[in-house]
């Protein structure tokens, strides 16, 4: 399962779609939005996704992941709208009956979301400037901003 | 007597990875006699103009830029200098979809009491430098403008005040730059050129540039790299089609992707989940 919410976060519910009695490895990662990137001192964010094709690219990782390792259940939810420092931005939960299957496939489910689903954040710094961040293409264009 | 032609050869193609006038056309003519060829229906004065003299294989007499690196406008100065107080028609060697009908249309609409006479470019309705005819006047203009510095072609040409006509074949002056985009023009060349509307949504980076999330669109283009190509050059955004990926109707596709009337299509800017 793979959803975006436009709403916090409920991790615990999250959770509750993996539990499964057979399961003795259970692996939750939490991202949460950190206060700098890259040395600038981060104030807020906001998330954007284009939502159909998040789900649908978001559900192809997750089905991939199942068929890759040897789990019983995954669950990814992914934030968008406006986020404060710590708030949860995502969260992937992964059940299995040995602990090192959920370990991969967690991290494996993370690096492709970041990879290839259509979500887009934009970094709001305190001394007022924001950009869209992994806008490798603004690099060295005489942007006045930083990656 | 017939019109001093000057067909310019002397661009980089950087982005295109290999000269573009060395292309070989779906028609398997090469791009550069092409465009001698329509040139040579209209004159018998045809020169080329490039960097470093050479003809390019086409034995035309040439016209070597007085100074490499000043771009089309350094061509036409070079121009100048070799025949004094003579009209030129400037012709770009990279224009894949240029055809005769276009030449025509120029040559029978010309008004030689203006300084020139161009075309409308059909996306943002600016006149298109590189398919035009300067009259003697306007190419006493150019060595001005070499000396200010001033070397971008629209704005020499706009500055001009030149008469400006609408294209009759829309796409014919559509640039290729890329070899997504040369994919584009022979699909148009092979395919020829039909209107359709598609729907265009925008998200982040490219959403605050156009200033709107969604937009239905009439385009030209048969691919995706064509499509972009429009919206880029429409509305200014500020990113490359190599720094994007393509949805088309929820799916990630190629840039060769065809483009459908009633067709979603979503160019996605680096994602940043997570």
């Amino acid at each position: 399962m793979f959803k975006i919410s436009t709403t916090p976060i409920d991790t615990s519910a999250v959770v509750a779609r993996v539990e499964d009695p057979t399961c003795g490895g259970l692996v939750l990662f939490e991202g949460r939005v950190r206060n700098h990137h890259r040395g600038r001192d981060v104030l807020r964010l906001d998330y954007e996704a284009f939502p159909s094709m998040a789900e649908s690219e978001g559900n192809k990782i997750v089905t991939a992941a199942l068929e890759k390792f040897d789990v019983r259940a995954i669950a990814c939810v992914h934030r968008t709208g406006s986020l404060a420092i710590g708030d949860i931005a995502v969260v992937v939960a992964v059940s299995a009956a040995h602990r090192e299957a959920a370990f991969d496939a967690c991290r494996y489910v993370i690096d492709e979301l970041k990879a290839t689903v259509p979500i887009w954040k934009k970094e709001f710094y305190t001394d007022g400037t924001d950009e869209w961040t992994g806008c490798d293409a603004c690099a060295g264009r005489g942007h006045h901003h930083v990656h | 007597m017939s019109l001093h032609v000057l067909l310019l050869a002397g661009g980089l193609s950087e982005r295109m990875g290999r000269d573009k006038v060395d292309i070989v056309r779906p028609d398997g003519t090469r791009q550069i006699d092409h465009v001698v060829a329509l040139a040579r229906k209209f004159s018998d004065r045809v020169f080329l103009s490039t960097r470093d003299g050479g003809d390019r294989g086409t034995g035309l007499p040439v016209v070597a830029d007085l100074h490499p690196g000043d771009g089309p406008v350094g061509a036409l100065a070079s121009a100048a200098a070799t025949a004094p107080g003579e009209p030129w028609l400037v012709l770009g060697c990279d224009l894949f979809l240029l055809d005769e009908a276009t030449l025509l249309h120029l040559l029978d609409h010309r008004d030689p009491s203006r300084p020139a006479t161009a075309f409308h470019n059909r996306l943002d309705g600016k006149p298109e430098p590189l398919c035009a005819i300067y009259e003697a006047t306007a190419m006493s203009a150019v060595s001005d403008a070499v000396r200010a510095g001033k070397f971008c072609a629209r704005h020499f040409l706009e500055d001009l005040g030149p008469l400006v006509l609408d294209l009759p074949h829309p796409a014919a002056l559509d640039n290729a730059n890329t070899p997504d985009e040369l994919e584009e023009a022979f699909a148009k060349l092979r395919h020829g050129v039909a209107p359709k509307q598609v729907q265009i949504l925008y998200f982040a980076a490219l959403r605050e540039a156009r200033g709107e999330s969604a937009e239905t669109v009439e385009t030209l283009a048969r691919t995706a790299a064509g499509l972009y190509e429009e919206l880029r050059f429409r509305h200014r955004l500020p990113l490359r089609a190599d720094a994007l990926r393509v949805a088309r109707n929820g799916e990630f596709a190629g840039w060769n992707a065809p483009v459908e009337a009633g067709d979603e299509f979503v160019f996605i800017p680096p994602v940043a989940g997570g």
